[in-house]
């Protein structure tokens, strides 16, 4: 099939896919009554999904079994309060003359409420009920749900366009390609990033803020979507991560963290300067405090990472609710990257130990960022590698990375030692295409990046579902649910950690079947699983992004009290809490988990590339692996939309 | 035998008072109105608050505020003036109505779950009642001097006199509004009251249109 062929193809197969659900979506039933008893409970409402088709009359009769609680729906204008015994407040609004808006609630026994907006729309409750409050939803679909049809049928479109196009149409590599150096270009920056003082400075504020988190976590509100901790780390920080840091930053996070910073300053017994010696010891040119071990070679890999993520996951909703949990894990962590300082030299916590840290580098492997040499010639031929061992002007890599063969942002943590420390000027910050490192090294990587999926889908049905008996079980601390918490835990790990990745395997055995058994299916498994790169980083952000939408107004009134004390700094402590444009979650989310599935298919097939050189085979090999990312974001679609 | 010309004479006797014994020419009002500050029109109540006085009489009337999940239903209740109203007690808990109005003032003591008590209100006005027990219920009665009133459906239509109100309670003999001029009046506890001077015709309708805003209603009737 020619290029013409072939692009014609595509775009007859996207107005198919266009069409389809639109047709589908004409087929209309007649307009029904419905009416629903809607039980109120911590954590959940009961029914937790209603499903009506447009036009449909749905009258509520509410009642709470326990505390009072709310009822929002999104993309429609209604709220209600829900006390025992049905004891129902109406919200309603009206602007004055003077064009303030007024709000008052109506007591009343039932709620109408006609389903003239088609989609899926989630009700959430308005009143704190609990820790778990903010997690309390429920759906209202409104069928012909003609986004999640239309979302489902475009997924379809960029998996066979894309296998169609890598079959049948000769790719262009990414070797060779333009290198954009913005230190080049922006000379400011060249000047800033080597100010010996760059480092600790930007660090700085990071560091007190984190001290007054930790505070405002043991002293402030014990309400999570009260406390500046909670709402920062947990909402804000988390979102920014994901969809900001890494994707744009690689590793940017590192090297503002907090955490690990008074560890590395006891370490160096210096906050800004170098303790430079002239005789290496040890291979380097500084002597940091402690028994300056190096890190285990057995233990140089990503799989105590991925354990210490998945105990930290199992306790997600637990930790991510309750302020005094996070300042324990923010001390837990302090305490332990200072007792390692001592033992063991460079930042081993973070490459080796810290559960954020793991799949920060295989996700900033995505990354648009790169720091790397100018040129790999004079890198080889400088023979004191300071860059590595360091110098004068900067420490040796804390990461124990050498720049002259480094080709992944994984274990670069922007720290901008080296580009003080290399005297031939030689190291750049590049800009390059999204998803461009893609090396896989080890099982380890491919493990955290398929563990990295599961938990999005698990945390997207846990958090962000109706299902409040999964809430329950997740939150095993209140609950008391010990039973239900351990078959929660060991269906997360089993997924994660057994039936995932060996299907994901089994995909790759298919992968190399088909594609005529050249290589071995270990190293397609590794290759192929950057497929699932991108999809995790857009699957994460789909699933962050609403706490944010949702929340935000959390954020700023905790800014106005951000210990808890009833201050109102800015005027915002008692803002009113109203998602910002919730109605337009579902559709956003379809949009980024569409815009995955397209570069972790595309950078998945070039990943293959080193692997399986011959195109047509590599198109062929593609294909299990593709479907396998497609399913994933159509669990992750059907989560979100349906 | 009679007459003819007696027989006549008979006739028009007769028919002048058949004619006589009937109402005088009468019209309706009927009307729809529009508020701002409300999440519905419905439940304004619209009265003729000068005009003539009538009592119904009226056995099979039936008016009742009725005691449920803590709750007052309905939570506005208009009657006509010397109409009986009912207070069952149809909750899981006892209640204990009372009034402290100016128009009347009662209290119906604590009485369980199944009982019912029962009040006439002779006295045009309104009427605000509580419980002695649970804070939160409160309800009106909304005693009035004629039957010619009309409550808003949720469209803001209405209509004076309200005959599908009336004849729901029971009221099975209204009378018809004789043709005149009279004052329109509304209240609705959230609404500030708004009066309005129309003339009935002798036959036929006269429609109004009034706009409500957020505020103090006023009293039912000036004393």
């Amino acid at each position: 099939m020619g290029k013409k062929k072939v692009i014609l193809t595509i775009l007859g197969l996207l107005v198919f896919a266009i069409v389809v659900p639109i047709v589908l979506n004409l087929w209309t039933e007649k307009p029904q009554t419905h009416i629903i008893t809607l039980e109120a409970k911590k954590y959940g409402y009961s029914p937790s999904r209603i499903k009506v088709n447009k036009g449909d009359t749905i009258i509520f009769k509410p009642t709470s079994l326990d505390v009072t609680h709310g009822f929002l729906l999104d993309g429609y204008d209604l709220e209600f309060t829900i006390k025992q015994e049905g004891i129902t407040f109406l919200k309603y609004s009206w602007e004055e003359d003077d064009g303030s808006v007024k709000i008052d609630w109506d007591k009343v026994d039932e709620i109408e409420l006609l389903a003239d907006r088609a989609g899926k729309f989630t009700f959430r409750c308005i009143h704190i009920c609990g820790n778990l409050h903010p997690f309390m939803t429920g759906e209202l679909i409104v069928l012909p749900n003609h986004q999640y049809f239309l979302a489902v049928s475009l997924s379809l479109w960029v998996l066979i366009s894309l296998l169609l196009w890598f079959r049948y149409v000769p790719q262009k590599t990414l070797k060779n390609r333009p290198r954009i150096d913005l230190l080049k270009v922006f000379p400011w920056l060249d000047r800033l990033v080597k100010m010996r003082g760059f480092h600790f400075f930007v660090l700085l504020p990071n560091v007190i803020i984190f001290y007054l988190f930790i505070i405002s976590s043991l002293w402030g509100s014990p309400v999570g979507n009260r406390n500046i901790a909670i709402i920062f780390v947990w909402i804000l920080w988390w979102f920014a991560l994901k969809a900001f840091f890494v994707p744009l930053g690689a590793r940017l996070w590192c090297m503002i963290c907090p955490l690990p910073a008074p560890a590395e300053w006891l370490s160096r017994r210096t906050l800004i300067g170098v303790r430079f010696l002239e005789k290496p010891f040890k291979r380097l040119h500084h002597k940091y405090l402690g028994l300056q071990w190096d890190w285990p070679k057995k233990m140089q890999n990503m799989w105590l990472q991925n354990i210490i993520f998945m105990i930290m996951i199992s306790f997600g909703i637990i930790l991510i609710t309750r302020p005094v949990a996070t300042a324990s894990l923010f001390l837990l962590i302090l305490g332990a990257t200072l007792i390692l300082a001592l033992f063991f030299r460079r930042r081993v916590f973070c490459q080796f130990l810290c559960p954020v840290g793991g799949f920060l580098g295989n996700y900033s492997m995505a990354s648009v960022t790169e720091i790397r040499a100018v040129d790999y010639e004079v890198c080889r031929k400088h023979k004191e590698k300071s860059c590595l061992v360091g110098s004068a002007d900067g420490w040796g890599c804390t990461w124990n990375q050498y720049i002259g063969t480094m080709e992944r942002n994984n274990y670069c943590g922007f720290c901008m030692e080296c580009l003080k420390s290399c005297p031939k000027d030689n190291i750049g910050i590049f800009v390059q295409p999204f998803g461009s490192d893609k090396k896989m090294k080890g099982y380890d990587e491919m493990f955290n990046i398929i563990i990295m999926l599961v938990v999005a889908i698990a945390f997207s049905v846990t958090m962000l579902g109706p299902w409040s008996f999964i809430k329950d079980a997740a939150n095993v601390t209140e609950s008391g649910q010990v039973l239900n918490f351990i078959v929660y835990v060991a269906v997360l790990w089993t997924a994660a950690l057994v039936i995932v990745p060996w299907i994901f395997i089994k995909f790759s055995g298919l992968s190399n079947r088909i594609s005529g058994d050249q290589v071995e299916t270990r190293e397609i498994a590794l290759q192929s699983s950057y497929a699932l790169i991108p999809v995790g980083i857009f699957a994460w952000i789909a699933f962050s992004l609403p706490s944010v939408l949702v929340n935000y107004n959390y954020i700023l009134s905790v800014l106005s009290d951000p210990l808890g004390l009833g201050w109102d700094i800015f005027g915002t402590a008692n803002m009113a809490f109203q998602p910002f444009y919730p109605q337009w979650i579902p559709a956003i989310q379809g949009g980024l988990l569409l815009t995955g599935l397209y570069f972790g298919i595309d950078r998945g097939f070039k990943a293959l590339e080193p692997v399986i050189s011959d195109r047509v085979a590599r198109a062929k090999a593609m294909i299990p692996p593709a479907v396998f990312a497609w399913v994933a974001v159509n669990v992750l679609l059907k989560l979100y939309m349906s | 035998m009679i007459k003819k010309s007696n027989l006549a004479f008979i006739a028009v006797v007769l028919i002048v008072f058949t004619l006589a014994s009937l109402p005088a020419w009468a019209g309706t009002i009927i009307g729809s109105l529009t508020v701002k500050g409300l999440r519905s029109p419905k439940d304004v109540v619209v009265y003729i608050s000068k005009g003539p006085v009538y009592k119904v009489d009226s056995p099979e009337a039936r008016f009742a505020v009725d005691q449920k999940n803590l709750s007052f239903l309905p939570h506005v209740l208009v009657v006509p003036q010397g109409s009986t109203v009912h207070f069952p007690n149809n909750d899981k808990v006892g209640h204990n109505v009372f009034s402290l109005s100016r128009t009347q003032k009662f209290n119906l003591g604590n009485y369980g779950p199944g009982e019912s008590k029962k009040i006439v209100f002779d006295k045009p006005g309104l009427v605000e009642l509580r419980c002695d027990m649970h804070a939160e219920m409160s309800a009106y009665i909304l005693v009035m001097k004629n039957p010619f009133f009309g409550i808003t459906d949720k469209k803001g239509n209405f209509a004076i006199p309200d005959t599908g109100y009336l004849k729901g309670h029971g009221v099975t003999s209204v009378q018809e509004l004789p043709a005149g001029k009279y004052t329109v009046r509304t209240w609705h506890e959230k609404l500030k009251s708004v009066k309005k001077t129309i003339v009935v015709p002798k036959s036929g309708e006269v429609v109004l249109k009034l706009k409500l805003k957020r505020g103090t209603p006023g009293s039912l009737y000036k004393r």
